[in-house]
Formats: structure tokens, sequence, C-alpha cells
């Protein structure tokens, strides 16, 4: 089976900020979490991966098909959700419903109903008049009352509450279930993306730092506290990040599929401890700017 | 005027528009001071009030500053009333001053307007900021206390434009009735003044407008998956063809109460562009993000946002010179070739230029076809051969038709850079995550 995803080199350029070049292969049945600080370039690659702009070079595959020449195909067989969907020159939530069923064959009348209970929504609110968050909820209802493949969800829990955005993942986790269904989820909740999501790609200033499963992500990257016991080499093994540095301690970020503890020993450090990280304690440390030059 | 006040003051939202503003208003101060009649005076109050529309909605940031309200009032009424006045005689008097220095020659040879004629015109300019005042105190009130007083407040206040109908007031000429006009709006003004401490805050509330587009409730009826892009037609045009037939039909009771004639239909022709214009970006820069995500290519995305309105363009001016214009002049109906080709070359220009330009060059897109209109109206004596040529005309046209549609489409299908320029729409912060 294909995969849901897949991106093969692509870069785009806007401006000063350039995307890429970015790999990254989404399987049928995942979840995966995109994430990276503000301006990283996330949107621009879920905008990407829906043909909302041109990549300057690389490949797009999306459920099979190739990006821009399935253009149509794609957006019917994809659901989008972004904060900037604005809704609001339909005027009222279900007009804008009715708008969009209009475009889908697989359009789920009854499903429709269920998720605008169950988020709050009635059909006659004011889009202008609804909260930040409750324009969330109505892409959420719209992307998810047609049958779609794949899912990019775009910071979809912005703004949501707590309620809103257990009721989300649920649906998440509903979606993927069906087994050839896949999600892309770009968010900066991540502690409710490390329950989620099945692999993470971190992104920073548009490269791809991690791509990795997420029961991976934990023993592959670890902290050392580590005392400088000769002056080996250390700085120049890969994947060791410092992280900080008080005289002959040190406090490192080592990445074990490019160097083991082993090779950090023998090049010169004393190992104090070890500690295991969280999704945010790795996201932290591998988009910090490293700590100090090294020896 | 305290120095907070004279910052809040001259908290000008679109301050590259005053040249702008200044240079139309000159012309046609000049304009008028070579025919001092009604349908000159008014333009110049319209052009200096512009920055008044934006003031109401300054108010919830302005309360946030270390300033008192009674600031804020006095300051709401210099930017929406006294500064706007203030312009109005600055303009007048360099419009004296430059018809002294530079007189026209010829046959256009300026007359000397008395002083009365001055006066006349400088109160009836004022007014209009006067007018425009009012007309936001009322509709802030009806929002604020949805009252059928406040609600009937917001059409009362239109009740004084009345005096410039003819007839209305039996043996009373039309000189003495802009007078009054101009004097009633001076009153207006010191009371506004007086009472301006203790306005009400404006509600800065978006307002949702219900117009048409179709029902709530749940459609079960027919199969999901049909007639959206029907729909999406009806969409796009709603609100620029409300808002021309709206326009069309205040201009129209206008002509006919007052002076119609052809400059009249040709000022009313090159408004279509700019209304439609105006519209379809602002609908653009709303809904595009949303309209790009739906199952259509790039191509026939672009054929309804790009063809659709320049078709409604060239449907108003072919109407108006085949229907209104014979309606009204008496004339033989044929279509303008040249008025039609300038309204359809700024609009093919215009649309996409709306997603692919800042603010400020979006500003001087829409006053193209306003620009065509001295060109068309004065410049055709003047201006030699070939451009009287229609067949070059309409070649030109047909160009900006194609380059027009080419430079939409590779806006719409470049993407992101699209959604983060929201010409004439409430700034939104888009990141680039």
């Amino acid at each position: 089976m294909t995969a849901s995803l897949v991106l093969t080199g692509v870069t785009k350029q806007l401006g000063g900020f350039v995307l890429g070049p970015l790999s990254l292969q989404v399987p049928r049945g995942s979840v995966t979490a995109l994430i990276g600080p503000n301006g990283a370039g996330k949107t621009t690659t879920l905008d990407l991966a829906l043909g909302l702009g041109a990549p300057d070079a690389g490949r797009i595959e999306v459920v099979g098909l190739a990006m821009p020449t399935d253009e149509v195909a794609i957006k019917r067989k994809v659901a989008y959700v972004n904060p900037d969907l604005n809704y609001q020159p339909w005027g009222r939530v279900g007009r804008a419903l009715n708008f969009l069923r209009k475009f889908y064959p697989d359009w789920n009348d009854a499903r429709c109903e269920e998720l605008l209970a169950g988020f709050g929504l009635e059909r006659g609110h004011k889009i202008a008049a609804l909260s930040f968050g409750a324009r969330i909820k109505l892409s959420l209802v719209a992307a998810f009352s047609r049958d779609a493949e794949l899912l990019l969800l775009d910071e979809p829990t912005t703004g949501l509450d707590v309620n809103a955005k257990l009721k989300l993942f649920g649906l998440i986790l509903d979606f993927v279930k069906r087994g050839d269904h896949a999600v892309v989820i770009s968010s900066h909740q991540l502690a409710d993306l490390e329950r989620v999501a099945d692999q993470v790609a971190i992104i920073d200033k548009g490269r791809l730092v991690v791509f990795e499963r997420m029961d991976r992500l934990a023993s592959r990257f670890i902290q050392l506290d580590a005392r400088l016991a000769t002056s080996g080499a250390w700085s120049r093994l890969d994947g060791v990040r410092l992280l900080a540095r008080d005289g002959e301690r040190l406090r490192l970020l080592l990445d074990l599929n490019a160097s083991s503890r082993e090779q950090v020993t023998a090049h010169g450090l004393e190992f104090l401890s070890e500690t295991r990280l969280t999704l945010e304690e790795i996201f932290m440390t591998l988009v910090a700017p490293e700590a100090g030059a090294r020896p | 005027m305290t120095g907070r006040m004279r910052k809040l003051a001259l908290d000008f939202g679109f301050a590259w528009l005053v040249p702008l503003q200044l240079l139309a208003a000159l012309m046609t101060d000049l304009g008028y001071l070579q025919r001092p009649e009604l349908g000159n005076a008014m333009v110049t109050g319209v052009m200096l009030s512009l920055q008044a529309t934006t003031t109401n909605g300054k108010v919830a940031l302005w309360r946030t500053l270390p300033v008192t309200d009674r600031e804020i009032g006095r300051a709401r009424w210099w930017q929406m009333t006294g500064l706007p006045g203030l312009a109005i005689m600055l303009v007048m008097a360099a419009a004296l001053a430059l018809q002294e220095l530079m007189p026209l020659g010829g046959s256009r040879r300026a007359m000397q307007p008395d002083a009365m004629a001055l006066l006349r015109g400088l109160l009836l300019q004022f007014f209009y900021p006067v007018f425009l005042t009012l007309f936001g105190l009322a509709v802030n009130f009806a929002r604020l206390t949805r009252s059928p007083f406040a609600i009937a407040s917001t059409i009362l206040v239109w009740v004084p434009w009345l005096l410039l109908l003819p007839g209305i007031v039996p043996g009373l000429p039309m000189e003495t009735r802009m007078l009054m006009l101009g004097l009633a709006g001076l009153v207006l003004a010191v009371i506004l003044y007086m009472t301006a401490p203790n306005w009400p805050q404006p509600v800065t509330q978006p307002m949702q407008l219900e117009i048409g587009g179709g029902s709530n409730r749940a459609v079960t009826s027919d199969r999901a998956g049909q007639g959206g892009w029907m729909a999406l037609c009806g969409l796009a045009m709603l609100r620029p063809v409300l808002m021309l037939t709206m326009i069309l039909a205040v201009w129209i009771t206008l002509v006919l109460a007052l002076n119609p004639g052809r400059g009249t239909i040709l000022q009313l022709q090159l408004i279509i562009p700019l209304i439609v214009i105006l519209q379809m970006t602002q609908f653009n820069a709303t809904a595009l993000r949303a309209l790009r995500i739906l199952p259509g290519s790039t191509a026939s995305l672009t054929a309804y946002l790009f063809l659709l309105p320049l078709i409604l363009m060239a449907a108003a001016a072919c109407g108006l010179s085949l229907i209104l214009e014979p309606w009204l002049t008496a004339a033989t109906p044929r279509i303008d070739v040249v008025v039609l080709a300038a309204i359809l070359f700024a609009g093919a220009l215009g649309l996409p230029a709306g997603l692919a330009v800042r603010q400020m060059a979006m500003a001087l897109v829409l006053m193209l076809p306003l620009a065509l209109a001295p060109l068309i109206i004065f410049g055709w004596d003047y201006v030699p051969p070939p451009w009287h040529d229609e067949r070059l005309l309409s070649g030109l046209t047909a160009s900006a038709i194609c380059g027009g549609f080419i430079w939409m489409y590779v806006q719409i299908s470049r993407g992101t850079r699209v959604y983060r320029l929201q010409p004439f729409v409430a700034s939104h912060w888009r990141g680039r995550d």
C-alpha cells in the first residue's frame, strides 16, 4: 500500500526563508506530528502538500497521486484545517457547511450534525460572532464530515477548550483506526502530541531536524551529565550537542543513532548521570542554540 | 489641543493616501473655480474625509493609551471634522493660488467665482465631513442601544441632503439652498465639538450583514457533491452585485433629481470597476484559503474569480450605455467602446493586483479607472492619434485580459504569499510556520 504523503526533496523559497530540501513519508494508518518553532516552515509544508502553492523543486505525492497533476483528485481525498480558514463570507455556520457539502460526494450529513452538536455549534450561529476557538471547531466539523483519506491539521488545537481538544484527539484516533487513513498534525501542544502521534517530524528554520517514530524518539535522544576526564576530542563526534557547561562539567544531548555511549566515553568524557527526555525536552534541546563554544 | 490629543488626531491609518487625497481635491477645486456648480463642489469634501472613515476603528486601541476619554472624544472630532475642514480651506487656497499662477489659456479661460460662490463651495464641502461624523455617531448609537429611535436616526441624518433637490423649497434658488446646507454644517460642527468629550465609545465588534446566501438549515434533499461551483458563483458575485445595485440606484436618483448628462453617466460607468475590484479583493483576501482547498483546479478557480467579475463589469457598463444613458439623455443607444475598454482594462489588471501588491499599490490600482475619467472627458481633444483608434484600444484591453488572467493564475497557484497580503481587509497576523 502506498504511503499517504510522500515528500521528496521539496524546497520552497519565500522571501528570505527557504524550506527544505524536505523528504519524509507518512505511512497510512498513522498520526504524524509536525513540530517546530514559529516560522520553521510547518504551515508551508502542509500548504504545499495540498497544492496551496507550488514547490520550487522536489516531488509531492498524496494518497498515491502526484501533485500538481492530480490536484483536484487529491483535494477530494484530503481534508485540511487551519486557523486562517475564514468562512466569514458565508455568514452563518449552516450556510458555510451547505456550501462545502456541494463539493464533496463523500459528505456525511448525519456525521456533520453529530459533530456540530459535539462541538457545541449551531447552524444559525453567525461566523463573525464566533470566538476564535469556535471558528476552528467549524473547520474541524467541515473536515471530519467527509470521508477523507488524509487529514492535514495545522494548529487545530489553537483556541480550543480542554473538552474540545479531547474530542479532537478522540476523532483523530477514530480516523486512523480505519487503517488506510492518516493524519499529519502540526501543533505546539507537545504533551498532547506525544500521546496521540505515531511519528514526529521536527522542523527548524526550514530544515527537517528529526523524523522518527515516537516510541523510538525517547530512546534515541538522551541527556548526559558528564565530566571532562581527559582533553579528548568528544566535540568531533556526530550527534553530540552541548547543552550547558560549568567548568569541567558538561550537559550534553546525545543522539544514539549517530554515536554510542561507548564512543563518547572513549573520547574523554566520564558519565555522571543519564536522563530520558520528554518530547518537549527533546524539541527544546534540538531547536535551542547550542550552549557556548566547544573546547 | 493638548499634545496627547494632537498625537491622537494625527494618528492617520493611511498616511500615504494623504498626498493623493490632496491632489484629487485640488483638481476638483480647480474644476469648481472654473464652474462653481453643485456637482463640482461635492467631491473635495468626500476626498478629504477618507481618513475619517477609519477613526472609530482606532478608538479601541486609543482607550488603552494613557489619555482621557475627553481627549479621545476631541481627537475623534478633530480627525473626523476639524482636520478635513482645515484641509478643505487650505486646498481651496492652493487652488486659487494655482489658478492665479497658471491661468488656462484659449477657450478654457478660467472664470473668477465671486466671494459668495467661494464661501458657498467651502461650506458645502465642509458639510460632508460633518455629515460623516453624524452618521458614524448615529450608527454607533443604533448598535449600542438597538432602539427603534436610534435606528431611525441613521436615516434621519440623511434628511439635510434633501435641501439640494430642486423644488424641495419652492422659490428658493440652488445657491441659497447650498448655502443653507453649508451653514447648517457649520452649526452642527460646533455642537459636535462641544459634545465630543461625551461621545459614547464606538462599537468595534465586526458587523455582519444578512445579505442573501441561502438557508442555514441542513440540506439533505439533494445529493452531496453537486452544484458547488454554481454556489461559488453566487457567493463571489453577491457583494459586488449588491454594492453595484445600491450605488447605481443612489446615483440614478441623484441624476434624475439633479442634472443628467453624459459626464455623469461616464463617472458612473468608471465607478463600476472600482466597486467590483474592491469587493472582489476583499472577498478573495478573506475566503481564498477556504476556496483553495476545494476540489477544483487552480485554473478553474482563477476563471471563476477573474472572468466572473469582468463579465459583471462589462454587463453593467453595457447596461448603462444601452439602457440608462438613452433613457436619461435621449441619446442613441450604443456601446461606447472607449469606456468599455477602459473599464475592462482597469478590471483585468486590478483583480490580480489585489492578490499581488501591497495596500498602497492596491490603492493606486483602484485609482486607475478614476484616472481614466479625466483622460476620457478632457484629454480626448488634446491626445493625438493613434489613441483614438477603437481597434487599438480593444487590442490593448484584450491583451490586458489575457495578461491579467495569467497574472491571477500565477498568484493563486503560488499560494502562500497570497494569503498574507490582504488589501482593505482588517490586518491579521499570518505566520510562516
